[in-house]
């Protein structure tokens, strides 16, 4: 059995384990079986084929059955002003990524991306690289590297936040990409959505190599259930309404192999504490969009099991993790879903919270203590985008963060903190 | 039935009210009494302690219980600790009550040293030099032996040692809202002025309290003791760096550790070592303060102007005729106490025989018990040897 303990920057990788293999195999065999029948279908279908080499719409095509989309993005940031000490570095590049995605005879999409430089949210510059098998509506395979179906926030691209950093609950307490197979796909008249998969890692740890056992940590069940009852078009008054529910689960080895959370400038403001055993995250996503404005919140939970974790050997409390954001956007200038110009104003008050089962004994923050001294970190976010074009885009954040320390047992610096940054980005 | 209960209420209530007063009765002078071998338990999860013990040379905190007389106190921090004792068969170690919790405390205490003894063969020498200064006057560090057992196994003979502090500086001198600052051994210094570049003092100077006060108020006095030492005109000197330094205790201090024979204290053969300096927040006069006494009682023949000349300080108070005869009745009154009712030579006989089994059955100490014995022999020997030396040295000086 092998697993490889994470360092603070990032996880290595090793071979997938042999399960997962076979699990790819079958998705293969799947994506050689639909795609013919599809691509015959799709020349069926249209009736009029238009054939050779065309670029559309920031994609090249291949008559009517291949679109390829080539991907860009950077993105700059300029810190304009911290109440923190003066800074040596005030720009830096918060992503840079290349890529490519595109669909196969009406059938098949898949995307590949990669970074060039780390950024906040995932731990390898392989970032996606999936393909996604339509069976029809109802039922898709997606297999590959992608991200889990946890967290409406982490699962909207970098390029599209409304905020320079997702929520710090959603940064600290959702997982990141992983390798794995998911069906996911809407029914009951498309108001139903649903994304169940199993995927290789543990929060970064590997799997046995133990071809005959999944090993002690077994696999990643992760699955995400999304209900849309209203629909309405772009102008009405109930754009999008969705609400959801999710939850991954896992085992996680022995160790200080606890999620922290971290300040918008990536400082820890609390350090990882001993686990074993079980690590269940719990979501619950809400989302209204209007006209002009568009309203959206999360509630996460992260629990970790600490079983012989305490200094003589013996069971600690769980140790629990909540937070949540709640988001509203406003759009000044411009029409909503379209690519063109627009200006919109936001603002997202968010509280990530670290504590334990054990919430009646003397609090402590050694990382073995039953009753872990309960910490939040509030943190109000102001922000304006300004999308120039379809490819170029301007944020600016105000951004003021506050640890509470309820018992007074930490020595913290009771002042908040209040940043200030731009990001210019190009995006293709 | 109700009687019954009520029988069980009343019982229980004295049995709890009598196990409070125990541990009520408990202080620190019961936790540093020279007469007993104290015996503390570590209770520490295996794997933090494999950690620690494979890690010794780093300062990482590992969360531990530790038990006294009956006590538990939990979710206290240790780590390693020492220099030249570093070690991962038996760990030099640090306890501190206060490093998960900014309320925590034992005894008042917010923090112990278990220092583990290995480059002393006598064991001794540590807890004899502490006892001496505390008897001259000097403010310096309770100790006691203590046998040390981690997760239930025996880890050997250690000495308690009470850490320089703010709890020991208000136990001491009354206040403790001033700087403290350990004095860190980088390369051989000997008092002389840095320069200019405040950025120079951190290093030798870490801060132990007011850690978060600007640099120019942490060290801006420490560049100007220094360089009033080492350009305050002769004339001016005892007034100048009176000013900034306490001279008396200074001098009580130094004549002490040339008593002792120190070898690496401020007079040391590779510079200044082996101390804390408090300013006080109310006075600019600074105080040292001895740590770390290991290397006490080097040879009965030790002169006791070793390391005068090198040390610029030390070699300006003997320049200066008030200073200089200062000092050596102070070396006297140490050498009067010493002797006094053989007191020395009492001391290192009763904590030799004392700790005698439990070194014995210290099967981590890496000295024999021949080589402790030995060490025993020669300490008691300087113990009777060097107040005559010391008068000697000091009736040729003065002349």
């Amino acid at each position: 059995m092998t697993r490889e303990i994470p360092s603070d920057i990032g996880f290595s990788r090793r071979q997938p384990h042999a399960a997962i293999r076979a699990l790819f195999a079958s998705l293969a065999v799947i994506v050689a079986i639909s795609v013919p029948a599809s691509a015959q279908q799709a020349t069926g279908k249209k009736g009029k084929d238009e054939s050779g080499v065309r670029w559309d719409n920031d994609s090249i095509r291949f008559g009517d059955s291949v679109r390829i989309e080539p991907k860009f993005r950077v993105q700059g940031d300029m810190l304009l002003w911290t109440s923190l000490e003066p800074v040596d570095e005030r720009f830096s590049w918060a992503s840079r990524r290349i890529g490519v995605n595109g669909e196969l005879f009406n059938r098949v999409q898949f995307q590949v991306e990669r970074a060039f430089t780390d950024d906040d949210d995932d731990d390898t510059r392989w970032r996606d690289v999936y393909a996604d098998v339509r069976i029809n509506r109802a039922f898709q395979i997606r297999g590959g590297r992608f991200k889990l179906p946890f967290s409406l926030e982490r699962n909207t691209s970098r390029d599209e936040l409304d905020f320079l950093q997702r929520a710090t609950a959603v940064r600290a307490l959702s997982p990141s990409r992983d390798t794995g197979v998911m069906v996911h796909g809407r029914v009951a008249n498309r108001v139903v959505g649903y994304e169940v998969g199993v995927f290789q890692h543990a929060d970064g740890f590997e799997l046995t190599d133990d071809p005959n056992s999944w090993g002690d940590l077994g696999a990643t069940l992760a699955g995400r259930v999304t209900v849309a009852p209203i629909r309405d078009k772009d102008d009405g008054p109930t754009r999008d309404l969705h609400f959801g529910v999710a939850l991954v689960r896992n085992t996680m080895p022995e160790g200080l192999n606890s999620v922290v959370g971290r300040s918008f400038n990536h400082e820890r403001f609390f350090d990882r504490l001993h686990v074993n055993g079980q690590r269940t995250r719990l979501g619950f996503e809400g989302l209204w969009s209007g006209r002009r404005a568009t309203v959206k919140g999360e509630l996460l939970q992260l629990t970790d099991e600490r079983l012989l974790q305490s200094v003589a050997g013996e069971d600690l409390s769980d140790l629990v993790q909540r937070g949540g954001y709640i988001t509203a956007v406003v759009r000044v200038f411009g029409e909503q879903g379209k690519r063109g110009q627009a200006v919109d104003v936001a603002a997202r008050i968010d509280r990530l919270t670290l504590g334990s089962g054990n919430d009646t004994d003397e609090a402590f923050t050694n990382p073995r203590a039953d009753h872990v001294a309960p910490l939040s970190k509030d943190t109000w976010t102001f922000g304006g985008t300004w999308q120039l074009h379809r490819w170029v885009r301007i944020q600016g954040n105000l951004i003021r963060e506050n640890l509470v320390d309820p018992l007074g047992v930490r020595d913290l610096v009771a002042e908040p903190v209040w940043t200030a940054v731009m990001r210019f980005q190009f995006a293709l | 039935m109700l009687k019954h209960v009520l029988r069980r209420c009343v019982i229980g209530l004295i049995l709890q009210s009598a196990a409070a007063t125990t541990v009520q009765a408990q202080t620190t002078d019961d936790l540093f009494n020279e007469n007993v071998v104290q015996t503390l338990q570590i209770t520490i999860h295996s794997r933090d302690w494999e950690m620690l013990r494979s890690n010794f040379t780093s300062n990482d905190f590992y969360p531990a219980d530790v038990t006294w007389n009956g006590i538990r106190v939990r979710n206290v921090g240790i780590r390693s600790r020492g220099l030249g004792s570093r070690s991962g068969v038996k760990p030099g170690l640090e306890v501190n009550f206060a490093h998960y919790s900014s309320r925590g405390q034992f005894l008042g205490l917010r923090a112990l040293v278990l220092d583990n003894l290995t480059t002393d063969p006598s064991m001794l020498r540590e807890r004899v030099a502490m006892a001496f200064y505390r008897r001259l006057g000097v403010p310096a560090p309770r100790e006691a032996h203590a046998n040390l057992a981690v997760n239930g196994q025996s880890m050997g003979v250690f000495v308690i040692v009470e850490p320089v502090d703010s709890v020991f500086l208000q136990r001491w001198l009354g206040e403790n809202s001033g700087a403290l600052y350990e004095y860190h051994w980088l390369t051989p210094y000997f008092a002389t002025f840095l320069g200019e570049d405040l950025n120079l003092y951190p290093p030798l100077f870490e801060p132990r309290t007011q850690e978060t006060r600007s640099t120019f108020d942490l060290f801006d006095p420490i560049r100007e003791l220094f360089r009033t030492i080492n350009s305050a005109p002769a004339s001016s000197f005892r007034d100048a760096v009176n000013a900034r330094l306490d001279l008396d205790a200074t001098l009580r201090l130094i004549a002490a550790e040339a008593f002792m024979a120190e070898w690496d204290g401020i007079l040391g053969y590779a510079g200044l070592n082996n101390f804390y300096l408090y300013r006080p927040a109310a006075s600019t006069q600074a105080r040292l303060l001895p740590w770390d006494a290991d290397h006490t009682f080097q040879a009965a023949d030790y002169p006791l102007l070793a390391g005068a000349a090198e040390n610029v300080l030390m070699r300006r108070i003997l320049e200066d005729p008030v200073l200089r005869v200062r000092y050596f009745d102070l070396v006297l009154e140490a050498v009067a106490s010493a002797s006094s009712g053989d007191w020395l030579v009492n001391e290192v006989t009763r904590d030799y025989q004392q700790i005698r089994d439990s070194v014995l059955a210290d099967t981590l100490r890496p000295y024999s018990i021949e080589e402790f014995d030995a060490a025993f022999a020669e300490l008691l020997s300087f113990a009777r040897a060097r107040p005559a030396f010391i008068r000697s040295q000091v009736q040729q000086h003065r002349n």
